[in-house]
C-alpha cells in the first residue's frame, strides 16, 4: 500500500483538497480524503506540493510505430483505406514504450492509436505509459476505432486507387457504415470481421476518434456522425470553432491535437482564444499532442498544447481537467483514470505547482498503478 | 524616437539581473536603458508596465519560407555538393510561415537551405518582419556554410544508388570539397594578380573560401556520430563549425567541449526510437551548457513552427536547465553562433532595437505571450 500524504489535491474541475491523502493499494485508489490512513503503508511526504490525477493522453501511435523499421512503420495498414478489423495491440512493441519519457511528462495513460494514413484506421487500445510486460500495459482493447478524414489519406491512396478526393472519403465512408448497418440487419450473413466492427460502433458501444484537420474536413465528419449517430471523437480539430454550436448539440468530444508541428500546414487554423471561450460554454475539449500528422509522432507536446492554451487565457485548472478528466470521458475510460478518486488506476504526479502554468513547476513524481515510476532528480 | 517605459528589463548582458527600466531607441538602434529615462517632446511611448522586455528572439536554424510550397525551394537535390548555392535565393518573405514569425517574437533568423546534400549552400541572416523585400532584411549574407552528414544525403542519393550511399561516402564526399577549394584557394592566392596563372573559375570552390578563411563556419547536420566527423573534418581543415540538431550530443561532451563549435540543438521533444531517433531531448544539452559551450535551441522551422522557439526554451527549464541560461539558449547565444552578437541578441546601447514585450515571463510562465514585437525600432506587430 502506498499513501500520498499531506498533498495540495486536486478534485477536478477547479477545485483543490488540502492537507488531503491518497491511498492505493496495489494498482488502485482506495480512498481519498484528509484523514485517510492505513498501517504499514509506505508513505509519500507530499507536504507542500500539488498532487493531480496523471495525463491522460488522448491518442498516440508511440509503441506501435516501429522506429527501427523506417518505411515499413507498424501502425498504417494501408492496403485498403477501409480497415476497421485491424488492432493496434498487434503492432504494440514494450520495449519500444520502454524506451520513452512519458513518466516524465506527467503522461501516465493514453489511447493508442492506429496511423493516420487509413480512412478507417482500425481498434484502439488504452494503455499505462510504462511496464515490465506487455500484459500488464493494456487497460482497455478495441475501446475505440481510429478513422482519419484528412489530407494524409488523399495522399496515401492516390497512387493505389481512391480516396483521391473529399467527395471519395465521405462515400467511402457512409457506404462503410451503410453495408454495416444493412449487415447488422440481416440473420444470415458471412462473418466480416470490419462489419462486426463497425456494428460495434453503430451501437454507439465504442467511440469512433476520427482526424479532421480543418473547418471543410471537420463539416463532413459531422455530417456523417449526424446521419450514423456515431460517438464521435474528433481529433487534431484544428478550425473546429465554426462547428462548435453543432459538436455541442450532440454531446461529441474534441480532442485538439498539436499545433506546434507546422511542416502539415495546421496550425493557422486553430484560434486557441475561441476555444478557451468556447470550452466555458461547455465544449468537451481535451489536448493531446499531434498523433502521427507529426513526423516523428510525439507526445511531450501534449505539455506544449498546454502552453498554448495559457497563453490564450485558459486557467491552470481548465487546462488540468483537459489533460486529465476530459480526455479520459471522450475514450469512454473514465472509469478507468482521469481523476482522483477510490476505484480508479492509482496514476497520480506530485509536482511543484501545476505544470501547465509554469515551466518549473516541475513533475516530481510519477506514480502509475500504485508504483513509483519516475523521480525528478535532485538538481 | 520611440520610448518603452517601465518594463521588467531582461537585457541578456553578462551578470545582468531582470530589473524595472525603461528603454530609448533612436534611429533604430537602443541609445539608452535605465530608470525614468527622458524623450524629447513627439517621441512614441509605450507604457510598458507589467510588461517584459527580451531582445527579439533569434533562431538560428530555419526553412521558413522556403518549404510551405508544393516545390519546396531550399533543397537542390541534384548534386551532393552544392556550395555555390544560396538560400537567400529560396527564402520567400510572402509565405504564410515567413509572416508567422515575428508574431511570436522572433526578430531575427538563420535561414539554411535543406539536409538533402553533403554541401547544401550558404545561409543568412535576416530579420524577420518590417521592409518590403528580403534584400533589406538582411543582417548577413552569407552567414554560413550549411553541410549535412547521415541519414539526409543517404536517404537522397544512397536510395537511387549514387554516392553517397554511407557516412563513409559522406566523409569522402565532404573531405574532398574542402580538400578542393582549399587547393585552389592557395592556386589564387599564388596567382596573385596575375589573370593568366589562376585556375579556371570554380563556383563551388570560391564559396567555400570564405569557410576555409574562418569568415564564416560550417553549418552542419548531425545525429549521434556524425559529430565526431565534423569535429575531425573541420579541425584537418582549420574551419569554424556549428553542430546542428545535434541529437544525443550528450554522449560525445568531451569532445565537443574541446572543439568548441555551438551546438545548435532542436527541434526537441523527439520520442526515443533508435539509430537517429535518440537523444531528442533537451537534457542532452544542459551538462555542454554547465561546461561553457554554446548552445542555441533552434525550429528548424517549419518542422516546428516559430512559436516552438520560446516553448523549446520553457522545456529547457522543465528539463532543469537554468530560467536565465534557458532565455539565453534563444537570444544572445543563437547570435553568437551566427556571429552577429555585435548587432543583435540582447539589448544594450548601440545594439539594434530588436526587442519583444511580453505579457508575463517568458520561457517561465506559460501564459506569456508576445504583446509587442519591434525590430529596428519599428512596431511590426502589436496584439491586438
Amino acid at each position: 500500500m502506498l499513501l500520498i500524504q499531506n498533498g495540495n489535491v486536486y478534485a477536478g474541475h477547479g477545485h483543490f483538497i488540502p492537507n488531503c491523502n491518497v491511498l492505493c493499494r496495489d494498482s488502485l485508489i482506495e480512498a481519498v480524503g484528509p484523514g485517510v490512513a492505513a498501517d504499514g503503508a509506505e508513505v509519500i511526504d507530499a507536504t507542500g506540493f500539488d498532487v493531480y490525477p496523471g495525463f491522460v493522453l488522448g491518442q498516440c501511435a508511440v509503441g506501435a510505430v516501429s522506429f527501427a523499421e523506417l518505411g515499413s512503420w507498424d501502425m498504417d495498414e494501408t492496403s485498403n483505406p477501409i480497415v476497421p478489423q485491424m488492432d493496434i495491440r498487434y503492432a504494440f512493441n514494450l520495449e519500444e514504450l520502454k524506451l520513452q519519457r512519458f513518466a516524465r511528462a506527467g503522461i501516465t495513460s493514453y489511447g493508442l492509436t492506429p496511423g493516420s494514413h487509413a480512412l478507417i484506421a482500425g481498434q484502439m487500445s488504452f494503455i499505462h505509459s510504462v511496464g515490465e510486460h506487455t500484459k500488464d500495459v493494456f487497460l482497455a482493447e478495441q475501446m475505440a476505432l481510429k478513422g482519419n478524414y484528412t489530407k494524409t489519406v488523399k495522399n496515401s491512396f492516390k497512387s493505389k486507387g481512391a480516396p483521391e478526393t473529399r467527395m471519395a472519403m465521405y462515400h467511402m465512408l457512409d457506404e462503410a457504415f451503410r453495408a454495416a448497418a444493412e449487415y447488422a440487419s440481416k440473420e444470415k450473413k458471412d462473418y466480416d470481421a470490419g462489419k462486426e466492427v463497425l456494428c460495434r460502433v453503430l451501437r454507439r458501444e465504442i467511440p469512433f476518434v476520427i482526424s479532421a484537420n480543418s473547418a471543410l474536413e471537420i463539416e463532413s465528419v459531422v455530417r456523417l456522425g449526424k446521419k450514423y449517430n456515431l460517438r464521435l471523437v474528433i481529433f487534431g480539430a484544428y478550425g473546429v470553432e465554426t462547428m462548435a454550436e453543432e459538436i455541442m448539440a450532440q454531446g461529441w468530444h474534441v480532442m485538439l491535437g498539436d499545433s506546434t508541428y507546422d511542416m502539415a500546414g495546421l496550425k493557422y487554423g486553430t484560434n486557441h482564444e475561441k476555444l478557451v471561450e468556447l470550452y466555458r460554454k461547455g465544449l468537451k475539449l481535451s489536448i493531446s499532442s499531434s498523433g502521427d500528422e507529426a513526423y516523428p509522432n510525439a507526445y511531450e507536446q501534449l505539455l506544449w498544447v498546454a502552453a498554448q492554451m495559457s497563453a490564450a487565457g485558459a486557467t491552470g485548472e481548465e487546462i488540468m481537467d483537459m489533460m486529465t478528466i476530459q480526455p479520459a470521458q471522450a475514450l469512454g475510460m473514465d472509469h478507468l483514470v482521469g481523476s482522483l478518486e477510490a476505484g480508479k488506476q492509482a496514476d497520480v504526479i506530485i509536482c511543484r505547482g501545476n505544470p501547465a502554468v509554469r515551466f518549473d513547476n516541475f513533475v516530481e513524481r510519477t506514480i502509475m498503478a500504485g508504483k513509483e515510476v519516475f523521480r525528478r532528480e535532485a538538481k | 524616437m520611440l520610448l518603452i517605459k517601465n518594463a521588467l528589463v531582461y537585457t541578456m548582458e553578462p551578470n545582468d539581473t531582470p530589473e524595472k527600466r525603461d528603454i530609448l531607441v533612436q534611429d533604430g538602434v537602443i541609445s539608452a536603458i535605465g530608470a525614468n529615462l527622458s524623450a524629447p517632446d513627439g517621441t512614441q511611448v509605450i507604457d510598458a508596465s507589467g510588461m517584459v522586455a527580451t531582445p527579439g528572439l533569434v533562431d538560428a536554424h530555419t526553412h521558413a519560407g522556403g518549404f510551405d510550397s508544393s516545390s519546396p525551394d531550399l533543397n537542390e537535390k541534384t548534386d551532393p555538393v552544392t556550395a555555390q548555392l544560396n538560400a537567400i535565393d529560396g527564402i520567400d518573405i510572402s509565405s504564410e510561415d515567413f509572416k508567422d514569425i515575428h508574431v511570436h517574437g522572433v526578430t531575427a533568423s538563420c535561414f539554411v537551405p535543406g539536409s538533402a546534400n553533403v554541401v547544401c549552400g550558404t545561409g543568412f541572416v535576416a530579420k524577420t518582419a518590417g521592409k518590403n523585400t528580403l534584400e533589406e532584411l538582411v543582417v548577413k549574407h552569407p552567414a554560413v556554410m550549411k553541410c549535412a552528414l547521415g541519414g539526409n544525403p543517404k536517404g537522397c542519393y544512397g536510395k537511387k544508388g549514387q554516392a553517397p550511399m554511407t557516412r563513409m561516402g559522406i566523409a569522402e564526399i565532404f573531405r574532398e570539397a574542402l580538400r578542393k577549394a582549399k587547393d585552389y584557394m592557395e592556386k589564387k592566392e599564388a596567382a596573385g594578380n596575375d589573370p593568366e596563372k589562376l585556375p579556371p573559375y570554380d563556383a563551388k570552390c570560391e564559396a567555400l573560401i570564405p569557410v576555409l578563411k574562418k569568415e564564416i563556419p560550417l553549418k552542419v547536420h548531425c545525429e549521434q556520430f556524425d559529430m565526431l566527423t565534423t569535429i575531425q573534418i573541420a579541425k584537418e581543415f582549420g574551419c569554424n563549425y556549428t553542430i546542428e540538431h545535434g541529437w544525443a550530443c550528450d554522449l560525445y561532451a568531451d569532445e565537443l567541449v574541446e572543439g568548441g563549435g555551438t551546438i545548435c540543438f532542436g527541434p526537441i521533444g523527439i520520442p526515443e526510437g533508435y539509430g537517429e531517433l535518440t537523444g531528442g531531448d533537451v537534457a542532452c544539452v544542459r551538462e555542454l551548457d554547465e561546461r561553457g559551450l554554446n548552445i542555441c535551441l533552434i525550429t528548424d522551422g517549419p518542422i516546428c513552427s516559430s512559436e516552438t522557439l520560446l516553448i523549446s526554451a520553457g522545456e529547457a527549464v522543465r528539463y532543469g536547465i537554468p530560467h536565465m541560461r534557458a532565455l539565453r539558449m534563444v537570444t544572445i547565444n543563437a547570435a553568437k553562433a551566427l556571429q552577429v552578437d555585435d548587432r543583435i541578441g540582447s539589448l544594450a546601447p548601440g545594439k539594434d532595437a530588436d526587442i519583444a514585450l511580453w505579457s508575463a515571463i517568458p520561457a517561465l510562465e506559460t501564459r506569456a505571450k508576445v504583446l509587442y514585437t519591434i525590430i529596428n525600432g519599428e512596431i511590426v506587430y502589436q496584439k491586438s
